[in-house]
């Protein structure tokens, strides 16, 4: 037989944890090189693509990929525009319209859709509504909040609310109904009141549904006020912004131009919606842990 | 034998009503609820807000607004005072063309997201390679890509189809990656001690474990098109709802513009239906476990 | 050495196919997991002897690493050391620290892993057509046959999701004994069940281990299930898992439910009690999440 009485040599020895500093773990992290890879090797060929023109002439274009300026170009005119005051100003307009809708938006929203999952007569008689107008999209309101708000700050700002509003307002219905019911009988048995189920379980139950609703809220409303922007900014009233100045890039047919403007925005709802999730895990430490 | 008496008189279990006789007892069960009652009062309610606010008080501001009655009077005249109607071919024009531009982009954005959403789900060599270059374009809004878009494509309608193409292929790769990471590792772990073959693997096991997850992200990306479609329509467009939505405004004739509106939702509505209808259809599995559920 | 005695022989049948094979032999075998970079020892050389046609269980606390030992010789996690053989062919070893997976080696899962997206039929189906030994109109065939015999008959073409919990984990039974494999190995299949539906349950795999007499290797925590169903009851120790005591179940088979209220019974309950209910504690203080 299998000799059981061995003893076993190694277990002392691989017992001991053997911590790997995170710098070395970043290094051996093999997702990480081909990530890095891979966008190199995209760089790479959206340069290569968009300059073949140049070195083998017109006929040779690559439709659609040709007319895109080479990314070291991009690079180039973006350490141009670095500097300037009016790049920063659209950054400093576009943040100010989002946070504005966003802010109103989850004032709004969060109420109205707690209100929604607690009462079923509130539900009954304000859903329906709420699902006829959700599944207009929030752009297609652009003219008519134009017509209707006396300035054009007031309409972005509505629009960008309304965006962000249907978004907030279902998630935080969805999230609060689906609490466990068990949770909420636990706390009766122990003499937990209406308000003590309210604020002890309903809102801390529904909070990562509003989280994910204002991440997602938060794409939405760089959306609209882009689009609002290019619309109905075009520089007359609008004070500018990141979609202004894209817009105004493609007017002056800087495509070098367009392409910055393209990532600053890429790079502001990046932001925004990173500290959305910091806050949520900053706020919801049980959370953390899985 | 008076419990098999009992037994006969009362059946321990009927047979479940099909068809016709299913939707009579529905019916007559929610029209024992306050349901539909507070549902019909809360429409009526809005209809009657908006009435109240646009045309029978005219409170200034909202005047400007057409109110219910004004839009109902036009879509339903054969000769409509500010030319569109359910009458007139225009209308169905605008529809159409939208309509095609989504099933278009869709189409594409579906053929091309499901397959890579799943390989990116399944490999996690091919997740490591297209994963961050999806990460860096994702953040970019889709409006974002409009000017770029109308300068790389000739002509109206491929810059349109561009637009809503690339923000439905976001939604549906990412949301059919996240479906084969929710398939459990015991499905896998079964499908290979069965003796499968990766092919058998991909078919049997990644394909139909991420369907629940894929119909999801399909509703969602039917939604993010017809959103991009309309601002895209909005700022190059030659027809379509978005176009009619701004060409109104432009014209100076709001009820079309409110017509616009309301169509668009409807459509967009009927749509994401379809969708969630085809979803329903091909995962009776899912149906009706969950059925069984209660929910 | 030697492995090719088989133990249950008395109720030998002709229709017995497994006889003499399914031997498992466990030797010296080490699991070191290493999530964050900090070592944990799963299994630490543990070694057990199981004969062709035994039903071998495995009782011992929760996330002790019982698991992993069924999954190193189901193929689906490597060990760091030691060997696994199947009648003496190498599974896993030095030079080949993962076995493959193979239909020879059943899995029951622990929560059961019948494709949610197939009916009963076709998930019994499933292995004899990916194996390309039927044809699809036979393996369904020959399926529902053997669903009726396992007495699912009536509900061959539902959905997992539209049975009870006792007639889908039958049903994946039915789909690990198609395959005709050497070993089932069993993870805590009735787990999550009631004491009645457990007690059928129980039952029917004894009913189809007389008829089949397919080695099995089953892991639980259950006392009852485990000398009951049991040829051997091999305890194993907290995590590191290692064999602390093998109990011989000498109760002859076939067996009913009227076996376990037996003196026999009840003295080899307090023999296995007593080894259990220390490393029991061990495992409570140690309070350590189960690894997955």
């Amino acid at each position: 037989m299998t000799d059981i009485a061995q003893p076993s040599t190694h277990a002392a020895a691989s017992a001991t944890p053997r911590k790997r500093s995170r710098l070395q773990k970043l290094w051996q992290n093999q997702s990480l090189w081909r990530g890095i890879t891979a966008i190199i090797v995209f760089l790479f060929f959206w340069e290569i693509g968009s300059r073949w023109d140049e070195w083998f002439g017109k006929e040779w274009m690559i439709p659609g990929v040709g007319l895109i300026p080479p990314p070291t170009d991009v690079a180039a005119t973006w350490l141009e525009v670095l500097p300037k005051v009016g790049y920063w100003e659209s950054w400093y307009s576009s943040f100010k319209r989002v946070l504005s809708g966003f802010l109103m938006a989850m004032l709004l929203g969060i109420p109205f859709g707690l209100l929604l999952a607690v009462n079923k007569y509130f539900r009954g008689i304000f859903f329906p509504p709420f699902e006829i107008l959700r599944p207009i999209p929030p752009l297609a309101w652009v003219p008519a909040s134009l017509i209707f708000w006396p300035t054009n700050e007031m309409s972005i700002a509505f629009i960008t609310f309304l965006g962000a509003f249907f978004t907030i307002v279902i998630n935080v219905l969805g999230g609060a109904r689906n609490i466990d019911v068990r949770y909420l009988r636990a706390a009766q048995s122990m003499g937990a009141s209406q308000w003590d189920l309210f604020s002890k379980i309903i809102l801390p139950g529904t909070l990562p549904s509003i989280f994910t609703g204002a991440a997602v809220g938060m794409g939405i409303t760089w959306e609209v006020v882009l689009a609002a922007e290019m619309i109905s900014g075009g520089g007359t009233q609008g004070g500018g912004g990141l979609g202004f100045f894209i817009w105004n890039s493609y007017m002056g047919g800087s495509l070098e131009q367009i392409v910055v403007g393209m990532i600053s925005v890429g790079i502001a709802g990046y932001l925004s919606s990173s500290a959305i999730r910091m806050i949520g895990d900053w706020y919801m430490p049980w959370k953390r842990l899985f | 034998m008076s419990q098999t008496a009992a037994a006969t008189a009362v059946p321990r279990r009927t047979k479940a009503p099909t068809g016709m006789s299913l939707f009579f007892y529905r019916l007559g069960k929610s029209l024992q609820t306050p349901t539909p009652y507070l549902t019909l009062f809360g429409v009526a309610l809005w209809l009657f807000t908006w009435w109240l606010l646009c045309e029978g008080l005219r409170v200034d501001r909202f005047d400007k607004i057409p109110g219910p009655v004004a839009v109902s009077k036009d879509l339903f005249s054969p000769t409509p005072f500010q030319g569109i109607s359910i009458y007139t071919q225009e209308y169905y024009d605008h529809i159409l063309v939208s309509c095609r531009r989504i099933l278009i982009a869709f189409s594409i954005a579906t053929g091309v997201g499901v397959p890579l959403g799943l390989f990116m789900g399944w490999s996690r060599r091919i997740r490591d390679y297209a994963f961050p270059i999806l990460e860096t374009l994702r953040p970019i809004p889709i409006l974002a890509w409009v000017p770029l878009s109308i300068l790389m494509f000739p002509g109206f309608e491929a810059p349109v189809i561009f637009l809503a193409t690339l923000a439905s292929l976001f939604v549906t790769t990412l949301n059919t990656m996240l479906g084969v990471d929710s398939i459990d590792e015991a499905y896998f772990r079964a499908a290979g001690c069965l003796g499968s073959s990766n092919w058998d693997i991909f078919k049997n096991v990644v394909v139909p474990g991420a369907l629940p997850f894929i119909f999801t992200g399909l509703q969602i990306s039917i939604g993010v098109a017809w959103f991009s479609l309309v601002a895209a329509e909005m700022v190059s467009g030659d027809l379509g709802l978005g176009y009619l939505i701004v060409d109104s405004y432009m014209n100076n004739v709001t009820v079309p513009m409110v017509i616009g509106m309301i169509t668009l939702g409807f459509v967009g509505w009927v749509t994401s239906m379809l969708v969630r209808m085809l979803g329903n259809w091909l995962m009776q599995w899912h149906v009706k476990a969950l059925a069984l559920q209660g929910r | 050495m030697n492995i090719s005695t088989p133990v249950a022989s008395e109720g030998a049948k002709p229709m017995a196919a497994n006889e003499g094979r399914g031997a498992l032999s466990i030797r010296n075998v080490t699991k070191i997991y290493d999530p964050e970079g900090v070592n944990v020892m799963a299994v630490d050389n543990c070694s057990m002897e199981i004969a062709a046609g035994e039903v071998c269980m495995i009782v011992g606390p929760s996330g002790c690493g019982k698991t992993t030992l069924l999954n190193a010789i189901a193929g689906f996690h490597s060990i760091t050391e030691g060997e696994i053989l199947l009648d003496n062919e190498l599974l896993c070893g030095p030079s080949k620290p993962k076995a493959d997976q193979g239909a020879e080696r059943m899995v029951v899962f622990q929560h059961g892993a019948l494709f949610p997206w197939k009916t009963l039929a076709e998930n019994v189906a499933y292995g004899p057509i990916v194996q390309g030994k039927l044809r699809k109109r036979q393996a369904l065939e020959k399926a529902s046959d053997m669903l009726a015999e396992a007495g699912l008959g009536d509900v061959v073409t539902k959905y997992p999701g539209e049975v009870s919990s006792g007639m889908s984990r039958r049903a994946e039974i039915v789909r690990a004994l198609i395959n005709d494999p050497k070993v089932l190995l069993l993870d805590e299949p009735y787990r999550a069940m009631d004491a009645l539906t457990k007690s059928i349950m129980h039952e029917s795999l004894l009913e189809t281990y007389d008829r089949t007499k397919v080695t099995i290797f089953f892991i639980t925590h259950d006392l009852e299930e485990a000398i009951f169903l049991g040829d051997k009851v091999h305890v194993v120790t907290t995590r590191p898992c290692q064999l602390k005591k093998t109990v011989e179940v000498n109760i002859p088979r076939p067996r009913s439910y009227e076996t376990q209220s037996s003196e026999q019974f009840r003295l080899l309950m307090d023999e296995v009690n007593e080894a259990v209910h220390e490393e029991a504690i061990k495992a409570f203080q140690a309070g350590e999440r189960e690894l997955a």
